[in-house]
This record gives C-alpha cells, sequence and structure tokens, in this order.
C-alpha cells in the first residue's frame, strides 16, 4: 500500500537529488553524453573570474541572517502585544498580519515592483510628499539599496507567520504564572523576559530552524523581480543555479551549486540542531 | 487578569497602526488602483482614492490574459494534486504509524529527508527528467513533482495526529476480524478529518500560487496556470499599471477569499509543525 506514493517520490525528488550530486561531477550540457570531470566545476566555482559564487553567496548569507531574525523579533513582539497585553481584536490583527502568507509570490511580486517603481511608486510618492525627496531611490535598480528592498519584500510575506505562531505559543502559557509574578510585583517587562520567553522558547528553536530553511526558497521573489540585477548585485545560489542549468544548460555547473547550496543549508540546519539540542 | 497601564496601551495602538499598514496599504493601492482609469492615475496620482468606481479595468484585463484557460488549467491542476497526496499520505501515514514491515525504517527516513529538500535543490534534473519521459509542456509535469515535493510534509503532519489515536481502538477493530484497509477506511480516516482538511486546504494554496515549477515545466500558452497568467500581463502591457493591478486582484481574490473562510484551520496547518515540535 506504500509503495506507489513513495515510488512518485522517489522518481520525482529522491532521484533527482542524487542525480544532482552525480552531474556536479561531469560537464554534461543536456544533450551529448556526460564526461566525469572530478571537481573541476566545484575548482570553477570557488575560484573563477566570471564566477558569480561569492556575490550569490553573500546575498544567501545576508537573506538568512535578516530574514531569520527580523521576522523572528516582530513575531515575539507583536505577539507579546497582541495576547499578552490583551489587545481586543487579536485574532483580526492576527489575520491581518498572516495574509501576505497566502497570496501568490506573483501578486505579492508585482505589488511590490510597482512599490517600488522609481518614478510613480507609492514609496516614492510618499517620501515626495513628506518632503524627503533625498530619499527617493530606485529601490531595485540601486546596488547599494537592491537587498534591502528584496528583504523588505521576504519580511512582509514572512513575519505574519511567526506572529501567529508565537501567539499560539504564548496562549499555552498556563495564566498561574502570571497572577502568581503579579502578586510578587513583576512588571510586564519582568513577566516578558522571565515568564513568557522561557514559555515560548521550544516553539522559539523550531521557529528559527523553519525560518532559515524558508529564507533560502527564495528563487521564486528574485526571479519576479530583479532576476539578479542590477548587474549581479542581487544573485542567490538558486538564481544562480537557474540561469547556468536552464538558460545556458551548463548542467554540470549548474548541479555543483545546487550541491553547494544543498551544504551550506544542511550544515547550517545541523549546526544550529547541535547548538540548540541541550535546551530541548 | 492583570492591568495593561494606559500607556502601554497606546504605545501599542501605536505599534499596531504602523505594522498594519506595512501589511494592508500595499494590497489597499493595488484595489484602488484597480478602479482608475490610466488616465486618472497620470492626473491624480498614486497616492490618491479613485474618483469613482470605474469597473471597466476587470472585462479588460479578464479578455487579455485569457485567465478563464488558465482558470480551468488552475483548477485541473490544484485538484489532482490535493486529491492524490490525501490519499497517499493517509495509505503512507497509516502503514508507518500501524504497520510492520520490511523497510519501514527506510520509508521514515525517506520521509524526514524529504521535508528539508528544497525545490531549488532538484529543478535542474527534474527538468531534463521529465523532458526525457516526454512530459514536458503537460500538466502531470506540474502535478506529479508537486505530489512528491509536498507528500511528505502531510504524511508528517497526519502521523503527528494519528500517534494521538487511541491504539485500543485498532486493537478492538482488529480483534472484531477487521481487515487493515477497513479500518484504515472506517476507522481511522473519519477521526483523521480536521488533519485532512488542513493538509488539504495547504496543499491547494501552495499549488493554486505556485509559480516556479509551471514557469519551467510549460511553454504553451494553452497550458499556463493563473500565476504564469499574471507573468504573460506583465510582460505584454507592462506599461498599463491599472491593467496589471486589476489583474492582480482577479488572481488574488479566490485565495483571499479561501483565506477567510478557512482561515482557522489554514492557520492551523501552516503552523503546527512549529507549535507542536
Amino acid at each position: 500500500m506504500i509503495i506507489p506514493g513513495m515510488a512518485i517520490f522517489a522518481v520525482f525528488v529522491l532521484i533527482p537529488v542524487i542525480q544532482t550530486a552525480y552531474y556536479s561531477l561531469t560537464d554534461w550540457n543536456g544533450l551529448k553524453e556526460a564526461n566525469f570531470i572530478g571537481f573541476s566545476n566545484y575548482i570553477e566555482l570557488l575560484t573563477s573570474e566570471t564566477s558569480r559564487f561569492y556575490i550569490a553567496l553573500k546575498n544567501n548569507l545576508f537573506w538568512m541572517i535578516l530574514g531569520t531574525t527580523i521576522p523572528i523579533f516582530l513575531g515575539i513582539f507583536q505577539a507579546n502585544m497582541l495576547v499578552r497585553h490583551q489587545h481586543r481584536f487579536s485574532h483580526i490583527w492576527q489575520l491581518i498580519f498572516f495574509m501576505p502568507q497566502i497570496l501568490s509570490v506573483t501578486v505579492t511580486c508585482i505589488i511590490w515592483t510597482w512599490l517600488y517603481e522609481p518614478t510613480n511608486g507609492p514609496i516614492n510618492a510618499i517620501l515626495g510628499f513628506l518632503g524627503l525627496e533625498s530619499l527617493q531611490t530606485s529601490w531595485l535598480g540601486n546596488p547599494d539599496v537592491v537587498m534591502w528592498s528584496l528583504l523588505g519584500i521576504y519580511i512582509w510575506i514572512a513575519y505574519g507567520f511567526d506572529t501567529v505562531v508565537f501567539c499560539a505559543a504564548m496562549q499555552g502559557i498556563h495564566p498561574q504564572y502570571y497572577e502568581a509574578a503579579v502578586i510578587d510585583g513583576a512588571n510586564l517587562r519582568h513577566q516578558f523576559w522571565h515568564i513568557t520567553l522561557p514559555g515560548i522558547s521550544g516553539t522559539l528553536i523550531s521557529t528559527i530552524l523553519l525560518q532559515i530553511i524558508s529564507s533560502f526558497k527564495v528563487l521564486d521573489v528574485v526571479f519576479l523581480t530583479t532576476k539578479g540585477g542590477p548587474g549581479y548585485h542581487s544573485y542567490i545560489l538558486s538564481y544562480y543555479a537557474y540561469t547556468e542549468g536552464i538558460k545556458n544548460i551548463r548542467v554540470g555547473y549548474s548541479a555543483a551549486i545546487s550541491i553547494t547550496l544543498a551544504i551550506l543549508l544542511f550544515s547550517v540546519s545541523a549546526v544550529y540542531q547541535k547548538m540548540t539540542a541541550k535546551k530541548r | 487578569m492583570i492591568k495593561i497601564p494606559a500607556r502601554v496601551k497606546i504605545f501599542d495602538a501605536i505599534m499596531i497602526a504602523i505594522f498594519a499598514s506595512y501589511s494592508l496599504l500595499p494590497v489597499f493601492w493595488v484595489i484602488t488602483t484597480s478602479f482608475k482609469t490610466n488616465e486618472e492615475l497620470t492626473r491624480n496620482g498614486t497616492l490618491a482614492l479613485p474618483e469613482h468606481f470605474f469597473l471597466g479595468n476587470y472585462p479588460e484585463a479578464w479578455e487579455a490574459a485569457s485567465f478563464s484557460d488558465y482558470f480551468l488549467n488552475s483548477v485541473f491542476v490544484t485538484v489532482v494534486t490535493v486529491a492524490v497526496i490525501a490519499f497517499f499520505a493517509v495509505l503512507i501515514a497509516y502503514c508507518l504509524c500501524y504497520l510492520n514491515f520490511f523497510g519501514k525504517k527506510l520509508a521514515n527516513y525517506m520521509i524526514l529527508f524529504g521535508l528539508m529538500i528544497p525545490f531549488e535543490l532538484i529543478m535542474i534534473p527534474l527538468f531534463h527528467n521529465i523532458k526525457k519521459m516526454g512530459l514536458i509542456n503537460t500538466h502531470w509535469a506540474i502535478i506529479l513533482p508537486q505530489i512528491a515535493l509536498w507528500l511528505p510534509f502531510s504524511v508528517f503532519l497526519l502521523l503527528s495526529f494519528m500517534r494521538e489515536l487511541p491504539q485500543s481502538l485498532i486493537d478492538s477493530a482488529r480483534l472484531d476480524g477487521a481487515k487493515e484497509f477497513r479500518i484504515m477506511r472506517s476507522i481511522v480516516t473519519p477521526l483523521l478529518k480536521p488533519a485532512l482538511i488542513s493538509i488539504s486546504i495547504f496543499n491547494f494554496i501552495s499549488s493554486w500560487n505556485n509559480y516556479m515549477l509551471p514557469t519551467i515545466m510549460i511553454t504553451s500558452d494553452k497550458l499556463k496556470t493563473i500565476p504564469l497568467g499574471l507573468d504573460a500581463f506583465r510582460t505584454k502591457f507592462s506599461m498599463n499599471v491599472t491593467l496589471t493591478c486589476t489583474a492582480a486582484v482577479i488572481i488574488a481574490l479566490p485565495v483571499i477569499i479561501f483565506y477567510l473562510i478557512f482561515q482557522r484551520r489554514l492557520i492551523t496547518g501552516l503552523t503546527v509543525g512549529a507549535v507542536k515540535e
């Protein structure tokens, strides 16, 4: 009974994973026979002049670090307001903050490309309205701000998820703890640091891991907004793998990029899980 | 009840107003712009409210992007994906939970491994394999990889629910001579209904919104799904902001309605993994 489902999984996920590892050691271009060339692809990736590896890696790390910490920080902050400060309509606000999560990424990117539009986009229009013309810029065309603009899109999508998760976690903390704390004279700040934060630590650990993983799954955001531009300033590893593998049909080289990405993702998750294993 | 000081409440209200604008204003502007004419947009600027509700953009956008075809394609792809995943996920989770068989450990590891595989890692070989199988430019090139990629999460979720069902229920059914298949169908599946609904909604939204897979696999205009419709639109009418905004509203509307109806189940489905662990 288990076989048909697992077979689909094996054919369309497991085998491609193995193939990726194999192709990364060959010069296959999708048509002719593949030649085994050892680690040449990796050497080219790491040392070649034309390789975009380091800029893509830097952008991936930027995205991973800020795309994990900022949404989680905002999520805890908001959940604390909505749940601990007994905000009325807490449920409705959760619904609103979560909504970007369910929109198609095409819609999201259309909205944000338009918001970031330099000539008549709403963001520059607001800045102009407030008399802050000096801050107006081409948000997706300026190499210095493009990664921050993309991060703004990503946080918009992601932070509502964390808010909802932490709301659920905080609602699970027993109210007696807070009542006891109040009798002992603890103010809201003490309550947050000594009851709420320890109470959600389990959820926090798993949410950080989920955010790290999802911060790597942003191929579509880059694809739909900047296509790696301007120049190569918003290249990320998965977009680099896409252009090499599907546009330039250098399958071997592209596979080497994918494997590097996988190694990066798995080692970050493994280190993180090791670090937090004791606390669980 | 703990008393919240007034200044904290005021601070909260300000912060929530800021975040709500961040989350809502982009969507709000897109909706208002969809009711404007292009002439009005240039005359009054982006931030002004529409002078009157101009509905003409809607039929025009619908026609221009042949959304009716895309809509049917999306429905087909999504329904098949959701149904097949639900069916296989119950089968696999049931076997992994209640039966002992050769290779069970391996199957368990495969599911856990599958949870971590990002699409980005496998897309290149997947594209070439599907080309070789002759499935490229068919709906199966979207459906089959979707099933394979999302099945592990659905199995994982069902398993965590199944483990909380009382074992005695299964044991007594077995004592009464019920076959495994019957236990699965008549006892376990009805009890799993909430979890099944959650994973189905989750898979529905993911499939409906999926962008990269159809982009890579589908080139024929007739077979495109809704998210690609907006894409085609963007390149054809890149200067036409009002029409593009209208198309975005058309695409997002079914999902938003769906979200408002099923919000609780959907949010549970999406967040249960994080809270449960």
